[in-house]
């Protein structure tokens, strides 16, 4: 990677820099003539005499002569113009393709780190780096050349047009201008420093932000939220002291220079004024000098400016690039080797005098070769031996001295295609990357780069080029990445029952058949699964007695309350189809409100809903603002019920009648997502339920033809439910909670006999987990990564706190890993002796970090020098 | 049922004899009302102590082990109740209970007993009474036994 700022610019944009510096000199003469003519026009057009003028031989008499001239102004003045908008395009596309390519370098990089410099790299820092640091450099690289040679050329130009007029009036111009010269850049030098010392201080500042928030569960039950305050405090107050002085320095620099400019029109006048009077210089060249000097003021602020600019960007990309550098940041044939070195690598492990080093718990093996097919046990090594046993087998980190290899290839030197295709390292918090449970399980299979040249179509074309103009990897960042060879498949549809499968096999299946179930369908979607969904409905009510179904669940009819059901639900008797992504969401759909408002609702609701605030008032009143009582109600967050209590003592004793609109669309609000069998609060008499049956009366009457509402006697899949919710079309009976499961599992028998199981865990697959895996419980995680890496079929698996424990299921779950991997070697960090007893090899790790091997015939030292 | 009813079973309870009708109800709020057919049951002996139960109407039956199986050795009712031993201890189930004919009972998961206690003193001190009681009768009922 360039070191220096120049050469980066140079080497990857000469050929921009070179167009935006011919279409600079292109416009110089432009510029030229810009001055020239209005000079003409006074001098000769409005103060000349000598008429007709001949030009291009035609003849002009006065006021003709004074047109052609305006014109050809005009003319210069758009063709300048015209330059200038291809040239601030050219500029502005050159930066940010470098930008793009500078950061794509930077971020190259950072995958090519050695795992050990993770330990010592803050994620805050290198996002700083990467991203704040760098950003002005983009605006400023398109102008490197352009600016420097157009500003600078400019300037030439004014002050050759200076001289042409009087020598003695151009050096007046320019007396000043070695003195700026000779000053700025010492005061520069101060700024530059300061600038570097901002930016540090701000990479702290924002590795202290991520850092505070990454522990927001320690802050939380160590109450240091003060503290990290303070620490965060201290970051700003250092980097307001930095600011100031740059503010001092900055302005100072623009002192001296606003001053220097200033005085120069003091010698234009002085001078110029004695050569006219004298008649050594015509008015018109006084007056065409000073509308150059103050022309030329632009250009030199501009090129002063740049040369600003150019120091600190130069220290800036140095301060930056430094950041990633480094002996530790591998070989770019890392990422990318030669064929040669993607083989893949098989067994044996050997280890030969292995020191872990500084932090490995003193972990030394002196010789390990474990074969295909071993199950190895490892126990002891609490103080961080066995953590660095397991680490430097997978891979993931490199021994201080000594060799670990597979299958004969150093695993220090190993290319990152081969250490992916055959190690897997499973813990007990695997990384989750922000997209779907299928991406999170086949991410070690995401190896095959699906290349961008074939595709046709204009975003594709354009995300080529774009691509091969800045460096970055042509590759469909939606395409299809799996490596089917890897993973022991032909392709998709195999990949996809290899994955269910796996997946039930490590307990997966039913959270992700739960995560189908919870899903809401699009619109189109929906309409896709209907006909499977309704086929799963008529399964799930097949041949169950209907006694025992209405002990579960409360059926929608459309002449009885449905009281498990939202009072929206039963004044509308269906839901719209789109707009909405929960029952309050709906309830504040404008075409919701309308519907609402003309079968009659309004009133009813709006009663219910004071009846409700009511009962928040009298709720807050009894436990206080704070208490965590107010957060118990599952359709009314805290904040809804306080606002709801505020209103009641806004509008003591008044109606909904009496009340503001705003008022009076809460109170709508409140009652929207009422449920009388959750949420219990009393409001709900029989004249009310009435009023709300033949308010829904209405309602189905007017919605009965309408395609953007569902109504739940009608055979459609409503988007506005979840799956489950689509098959059941019933509402869960709330007070039979406890008896919930028996109805899951009759759904889950249903969904079987509809033939739905495949296409539904598809559907939980394509869920997203979140940022973080928070949507999955810490379990699932686990089994995630287990499952991911058992998808790629490596030749060793390390499992590090996952399936090691002696209950039943972490029993199953070591069973299915060695079938599922007959040849593979398997490293397992036992919970205990009974666990390891299990494994065809155990080794225990001392205190001392030394490994010995416990065999039948006694213990034997395969490891250690010396440490027993 | 709704709050009303359940406040009007609570309020007849010893628990919350020094609580004023306002917070009564606002425990009601914080609960869950379920229904039981006869003979399902609440929880196992053994189970987790995450809940605690007021019965607002039927019975239950409170089931132990024996070493022939199981055999019931006390029937509770509307106002009474149960399960709050095993929150407060954190301790598992000591006992079954299941419903005996149709029944309705208030449950109060842990971390609302705990926000209850918080919030109103008057009961975590009422709580503490009854308790100690208990621990009186029992000591009794040992000292009887050994003399």
């Amino acid at each position: 990677m360039d070191s220096k700022f120049l050469s980066f610019v140079w080497r990857y944009s000469k050929r921009e820099q070179i167009f935006i510096l011919i279409l600079t000199v292109v416009s110089f003469p432009f510029v030229y003539l810009s001055l020239e003519i209005p000079k003409i026009i006074i001098n000769e057009a409005i103060d000349g005499s000598d008429f007709p003028k001949v030009v291009l031989g035609f003849e002009f008499e006065q006021i003709p002569y004074l047109i052609l001239l305006c014109f050809a102004f005009l003319a210069m003045v758009v063709a300048i113009n015209g330059i200038k908008w291809l040239l601030n395009v050219s500029v502005g596309m050159t930066g940010e393709r470098m930008l793009r390519r500078l950061r794509y370098m930077l971020f190259e990089r950072v995958m090519r780190f050695r795992v050990a410099r993770f330990r010592t790299t803050k994620p805050g820092e290198v996002i700083q780096s990467m991203l704040g640091e760098i950003e002005p450099l983009g605006g400023f690289i398109g102008e490197v050349v352009s600016t420097p040679a157009f500003q600078g050329g400019l300037l030439c130009v004014y002050m050759v047009f200076i001289f042409m007029q009087h020598v003695w009036l151009g050096l007046a111009a320019v007396a000043l201008y070695p003195l700026q010269a000779f000053i700025i850049p010492k005061l520069q030098k101060r700024v530059i420093q300061l600038n570097r010392e901002r930016a540090q201080n701000t990479r702290f500042l924002a590795e202290t932000v991520s850092e505070s928030v990454g522990n927001a569960g320690e802050i939380r039950t160590n109450a240091t939220a003060r503290w990290h305050m303070a620490q965060l405090s201290h970051r700003l107050h250092t980097n307001t002291l930095i600011r100031m002085s740059l503010f001092k320095r900055k302005f100072t620099i623009k002192f001296i220079n606003n001053f220097m400019n200033q005085l120069t029109p003091f010698f234009l006048y002085l001078l110029g004024g004695y050569l006219v009077i004298r008649g050594r210089l015509d008015f018109g060249a006084l007056v065409a000098v000073l509308a150059a000097y103050k022309d030329l003021a632009a250009p030199w602020k501009e090129v002063l400016a740049w040369y600003q600019r150019w120091t600190d960007f130069n220290s800036r990309y140095t301060f930056v690039i430094e950041n990633f550098i480094g002996d530790d940041v591998l070989d770019e044939d890392y990422l990318q080797p030669p064929a040669r070195a993607r083989a893949r690598l098989e067994a044996p492990l050997t280890m030969t005098s292995v020191d872990g080093g500084p932090g490995s718990g003193g972990l030394g093996v002196r010789h390990l070769e474990v074969a295909a097919g071993e199950t190895v046990a490892v126990l002891g090594g609490e103080n961080g031996a066995r953590e660095s046993f397991l680490r430097l087998a997978s891979g993931l980190d490199v021994a201080a001295s000594g060799s670990v290899s597979l299958g004969g290839t150093s695993l220090a030197d190993a290319t990152l295609p081969q250490v992916g295709e055959s190690l897997a390292y499973v813990g007990t918090e695997p990384g989750m990357v922000n997209d779907t449970l299928r991406v999170n399980l086949l991410y070690g299979l995401l190896r095959r780069v699906p290349d961008l040249a074939g595709q046709t179509g204009r975003d594709a074309e354009q995300l080529l080029q774009e691509a091969q103009r800045t460096g970055n990897l042509a590759a469909d960042p939606e395409g299809d990445w799996i490596d089917y060879e890897a993973a022991g498949v032909d392709g998709a549809a195999a990949l996809e029952e290899r994955l269910v499968d796996v997946i039930g096999r490590v307990g997966l299946g039913h959270s992700t058949l739960a995560r189908a179930l919870e899903t809401r369908l699009t619109p189109e979607e929906a309409e896709r699964w209907t006909p499977a969904l309704m086929q799963a409905r008529s399964a799930l009510n097949d041949g169950w007695p209907a006694e025992e179904r209405e002990d579960l669940l409360e059926r929608w009819e459309p002449e009885r309350f449905n009281s498990n059901a939202t009072l929206l639900e039963n004044v509308l008797f269906g839901l719209p189809v789109s707009g909405g992504k929960d029952i309050a969401g709906y309830a504040e759909l404008d075409s919701v409100r309308a519907v609402l408002g003309e079968v009659g609702a309004r009133p009813v609701l709006e009663a219910i809903g004071l009846d409700i605030a009511r009962e928040f008032a009298s709720l807050v009143e009894a436990v206080g603002e704070t208490s965590s009582v107010l957060d118990g109600f599952a359709a009314y967050p805290r904040a809804r019920i306080l606002a709801a209590a505020e209103l009641t003592a806004l509008a003591v004793d008044k109606t909904p009648d009496a009340m503001k609109s705003d008022q009076r669309a809460m109170l709508l609000s409140l009652a929207a997502v009422y449920v009388d069998q959750r949420d219990r609060l009393d409001v709900l008499g029989p004249a009310r339920i009435e009023r709300v049956l033949a308010c829904r009366e209405k309602a189905r009457r007017m919605l009965a033809e309408r395609e953007d509402f569902v109504a739940f006697d009608e055979e459609r899949v409503s988007p506005a439910e979840t799956v489950a919710e689509n098959i059941v079309n019933a509402k869960r009976r709330f007070d039979r909670r406890a008896a919930w499961r028996k109805l899951d599992e009759r759904l889950e028998q249903a969904i079987r006999t509809a033939g739905l199981r495949g296409e539904l865990m598809s559907l939980g697959l394509d869920a997203p987990v979140g940022a973080g895996g928070s949507a999955l419980s810490s379990v699932d995680r686990r089994r995630t990564g287990l499952a991911r890496a058992l998808m790629k079929r490596p030749s060793l698996i390390v499992l590090d706190g996952v399936a090691a424990g002696p209950g039943t299921e972490d029993v199953t779950l070591r069973a299915t890993v060695r079938e599922l991997l007959p040849d593979a070697i398997i490293l397992l960090a036992a919970a205990d002796g009974a666990v390891a007893a299990e494994a065809d090899r155990v080794l225990v790790i001392g205190d001392d970090g030394g490994v010995v091997e416990e065999e039948p015939r006694g213990p034997e030292r395969v490891a250690g020098g010396g440490r027993a | 049922m709704g709050i009303s009813k359940t406040t009007d079973v609570l309020r007849e309870m010893e628990l919350f004899a020094r609580v004023d009708d306002r917070q009564i109800r606002a425990v009601a709020m914080m609960g869950e009302e379920l229904s039981f057919r006869d003979g399902e049951r609440l929880f196992e002996q053994g189970d987790e102590g995450d809940a605690a139960y007021v019965v607002i109407s039927g019975a239950v039956e409170v089931i132990v082990r024996v070493d022939d199986g199981e055999r019931s050795v006390a029937t509770l009712g509307q106002g009474e109740i149960f399960g709050e031993i095993a929150v407060l201890c954190d301790r598992p189930r000591t006992s079954a209970i299941a419903a005996k004919g149709s029944l309705v009972v208030f449950r109060l998961d842990r971390p609302v007993i705990l926000n209850m206690l918080r919030e109103f003193p008057d009961v975590a001190l009422q709580m503490i009474r009854i308790l100690g009681r208990r621990l009186e009768l029992t000591t009794q009922r040992l000292a009887r036994a050994a003399a």
